[in-house]
């Protein structure tokens, strides 16, 4: 059967001599969004939740603040028609974080070591992975995706999508944590990211005043608490 | 003058004996970039603060919005921002007017003109497999951003003789290459007669933007996807993944592994590479 998100492709495998082989690469689907039958933005993503990956991106773009604020939602052909209610662009609130979640480093370094254990990624190493974690500790959604803000993005739309309470959550990624990646954790009121890779100084600036607690560099027993590490005990 | 600094010590915890405790980190600079063109704002990006002429540059050639630098009046780097003045400005804003947006696989929203198409590349290069393991590992030896704050990915343009021509480090990976594009334009450099080597996935944006500059061969350490490779063999370039060099390390899941063995997968145009 025909995979949507992998591809066999031949190539030449050169080590001591050079020789014809096959596998299977990762694929990149192209996803058209348009708002009120307008273009808003074409997204290069892993074939899969679609659906929620759009409601994730219109969430931490500030497009929407909820579910309702959509009227409806079609994709056919990975061209996707949203029709908002009301006016559509409203401002983005430079929110702050709002939540008393206090979760054991324990249970970070075992979020982040979940969303490693991907059939796709030890196939391709071409993926990025991201977990929704209720409290720390139950995960709620697993996402994969050829970038980081996409694989966020499923989760959110995922969670928005079951009206899961964020405040309460733990957003776990493979990759690093750059400012975008934060504000989208703050659009969404997501307390705690924890991630494989490292932040960046604007990143940590970004958490600082939002509230949000960044954890980089988790891996196996070691992580790295850059901001707000009253949450982490 | 833009500060050239590209990273900072700040306070974190780390965690030892399950147990957090104060400790300085490097962490990289990320900057925001704002690019503006005939004086309209035409994108912000998140670049680390170094080469910042270059990026400006580069990214205008890489995303298809000017041909080359004959095409650019002046550019000025004012105030951490870019003034770009075209030589035609009414053209400028027609095409500005077309911009498109796109979440490129990496993550970051991108601004592309209606449409660009690509040239086929014409280079007869051809080179030894050594030369392509010997610059990944120079790639590998000059990040040193990257050892300090391991936030960073790493691209570098070298000549037939293996010597680098340009090596980049930072938060992005298409930042990298949008600094060797726009260096490689104020330096008129041959593009044909180079080839790249990087940290980062070689998705189809990527592969745009080198085959739009004429490098016949890219090879990344990591992963290519199925619509970079298409682009790739359309133009005729060399595409190259999963390049390890012994030594090196590999991150797979929570462990690192060191490899014993020089090896790589070339996915089309063998013929530039000789495995001798």
């Amino acid at each position: 059967m025909e995979s949507k998100i992998l591809e066999t492709v031949e190539y030449t495998r050169v080590d001591g001599g050079a020789r014809k082989a096959a596998e299977r690469i990762i694929k990149e689907t192209a996803l058209t969004v348009n708002i009120g039958g307008k273009h808003y933005v074409t997204a290069m993503l892993l074939a899969g939740m679609e659906r929620e990956f759009i409601f994730g991106h219109l969430l931490t773009q500030g497009i929407i603040q909820n579910v309702r604020d959509i009227r409806s939602l079609t994709i056919r052909n990975n061209v996707a028609e949203v029709a908002l209610i009301g006016s559509g662009k409203k401002p983005l609130i430079n929110r702050k974080i709002s939540s008393k979640l206090k979760v054991k480093a324990n249970d970070i370094l075992n979020c982040v070591k979940t969303i490693l254990k991907s059939e796709v990624f030890t196939e391709t190493e071409a993926t990025h992975s991201a977990g929704l974690f209720l409290h720390g500790s139950e995960a709620v959604c697993i996402a994969e995706d050829l970038g980081q803000h996409n694989a966020l993005e499923k989760l959110i739309g995922h969670g928005l999508l079951h009206k899961v309470d964020f405040s309460q959550t733990v957003a776990a990624s493979s990759g690093r944590q750059l400012a975008e990646i934060i504000v989208k954790c703050r659009n969404a009121n997501i307390p705690i990211i924890a991630a494989k890779g490292a932040p960046t100084t604007l990143a940590v600036e970004i958490a600082e005043k939002a509230g949000v607690t960044i954890v980089g560099q988790v891996r196996g027993k070691n992580m790295t608490v850059y901001s707000h590490p009253e949450r982490i005990g | 003058m833009a500060s050239l600094k590209t990273s900072r010590k700040i306070d974190g915890w780390k965690l030892s004996d399950g147990r957090l405790s104060p400790a300085k980190t490097g962490v990289v600079i990320e900057q925001e970039f704002p690019i503006y063109v005939n004086g309209k704002l035409l994108i912000t990006a998140s670049i680390t603060p170094t080469l910042l002429k270059e990026f400006a540059l580069g990214y205008l050639f890489g995303q298809g919005f000017i041909n080359g630098l004959d095409e650019v009046a002046s550019l000025e780097i004012l105030n951490d921002t870019a003034q770009v003045t075209l030589k035609d400005k009414r053209k400028t804003l027609a095409d500005i007017a077309k911009t498109s947006y796109r979440i490129v696989s990496g993550g970051g929203r991108s601004a592309y003109p209606g449409e660009v198409s690509l040239p086929e590349i014409k280079s007869d290069l051809v080179v030894s497999k050594r030369i392509i393991y010997s610059a990944m590992n120079q790639l590998f030896r000059n990040a040193l951003l990257y050892q300090e704050t391991e936030g960073v990915h790493a691209a570098g343009l070298f000549n037939t003789r293996a010597s680098p021509l340009c090596i980049v480090e930072d938060i992005g990976r298409h930042n990298t290459l949008d600094k060797i594009i726009g260096y490689t334009l104020l330096h008129k450099i041959d593009c044909s007669r180079t080839y790249l080597v990087s940290t980062g996935r070689l998705a189809s944006e990527m592969i745009t933007k080198i085959c739009r500059c004429g490098i016949p061969i890219a090879a990344t350490k990591t992963a290519v996807t199925d619509k970079g490779l298409e682009t790739g063999k359309k133009c005729g370039a060399t595409i190259i993944g999963f390049v390890r060099t012994i030594g090196s390390k590999i991150n797979t899941d929570t462990a690192v592994k060191i490899v014993t063995k020089n090896s790589m997968k070339i996915y089309c145009g063998a013929a530039r590479i000789r495995s001798t």
